[in-house]
């Protein structure tokens, strides 16, 4: 089963593509604003999380993955859920 | 698991497909203006296609009785011409068929609520498969992006047809398919409900489809009468009916155990 995080990420890359389509087709300047707004807190509030939460687990990944305690502290977290 | 999540992902992947009809906006005023009569004529296979191939035949295997799913498609095509009679009456009492004038004509009205109305089932029958199970919400998914882009792309034809500019018609068209998500929304928070619901919405969507094919649609395509209009409408309107049946089967191959 895929986890919460991997459907989020899905739901905001769909937002940015449809308003990344859907903008430049706007006639109102108004409509076009707040809809340009919309687009930088989805994308602002994706980058937040994967600075704030993907990139460190990556990097964690990639600095202990050869580390026994990690990967046995990985294994039983994997367990738990 | 929430079921919510997946739920909502896969509307805005069916949203997102209306959208694939932005490649129109490409094309050259010309280039775009002659294929407007064989996007009208996919629109007519794509909605005749999904009404008999696959809306009254779904709406059967949930009702089990046939006269009545052919009763409710009745009334579904009875309430689109009240409904068109309505939109006459109220814009203008001498409509005229020809795109002449900057109105739009009511034949775009009807496919928006044609249309809209067919996210919203599509929308139940999303979150109805989620909740049974994840797998099978995936591949109803996936069935109905599969019949989602040419009838989008017929659509857009015959918004174009009725008057839009092609900034418009891909616009109020996805405006449209965003009605996927009230539906699921709905059936989420009303699952009985929104399953009973549909032995009713399946043939009022299918009942609407057929309406606008044939009162609507049909009729701009005898407009152009030259050979090469027969053979290329003709081909294409019947790859629209031969699509949908495509779509059939490859629902069968992914939903059999």
């Amino acid at each position: 089963m895929v986890n919460v995080d991997t459907y989020l990420h899905l739901i905001g890359a769909e937002v940015l593509i449809i308003l990344g389509i859907v903008i430049p087709l706007l006639y109102d300047q108004t409509h076009k604003r707040v809809l340009c707004i919309v687009l930088a807190i989805v994308l602002g509030l994706m980058l937040a999380h994967f600075v704030s939460h993907a990139l460190p687990k990556r990097l964690a990944n990639f600095i202990y993955s050869s580390h026994h305690a990690y990967r046995a502290l990985q294994t039983q977290r994997m367990e738990r859920t | 698991m929430n079921i919510a999540l997946p739920t909502i992902a896969a509307c805005l992947a069916v949203s997102l497909c209306s959208l694939s009809s932005a490649f129109a906006l490409g094309l050259s005023p010309d280039t775009l203006k002659r294929s407007v009569p064989f996007l009208v004529a996919l629109a007519v296979g794509v909605l005749l296609g999904d009404a008999f191939i696959h809306l009254i035949p779904d709406a059967v295997t949930r009702h089990g009785s046939v006269s009545d799913v052919c009763l409710t498609v009745l009334v579904g095509v009875f309430g689109f011409f009240v409904l068109e009679k309505l939109v006459r009456w109220r814009h203008d009492h001498k409509v005229d068929t020809q795109p002449n004038s900057s109105a739009i004509l009511p034949l775009a009205k009807m496919n928006l609520i044609g249309d809209a109305i067919h996210n919203f089932v599509d929308g139940i029958l999303i979150a109805g498969s989620f909740l049974s199970d994840p797998v099978v919400g995936l591949t109803t998914t996936l069935a109905i992006i599969a019949h989602e882009v040419p009838q989008e792309l017929g659509d857009v034809g015959a918004l174009l047809r009725g008057g839009y500019r092609p900034r418009q018609a891909v616009l109020y068209n996805f405006y449209c398919s965003l009605s996927v998500l009230p539906g699921a929304l709905f059936t989420l928070l009303l699952s009985q409900v929104a399953e009973s619901s549909l032995t009713v919405l399946l043939p009022i969507a299918a009942g609407g489809f057929i309406y606008i094919a044939a009162s609507d649609l049909i009729p701009v395509l005898h407009e152009r009468s030259s050979f090469h209009h027969l053979g290329g409408q003709s081909a294409v309107f019947a790859l629209g009916i031969g699509f949908m049946q495509a779509v059939v089967l490859f629902e069968q191959t992914l939903l059999r155990p």
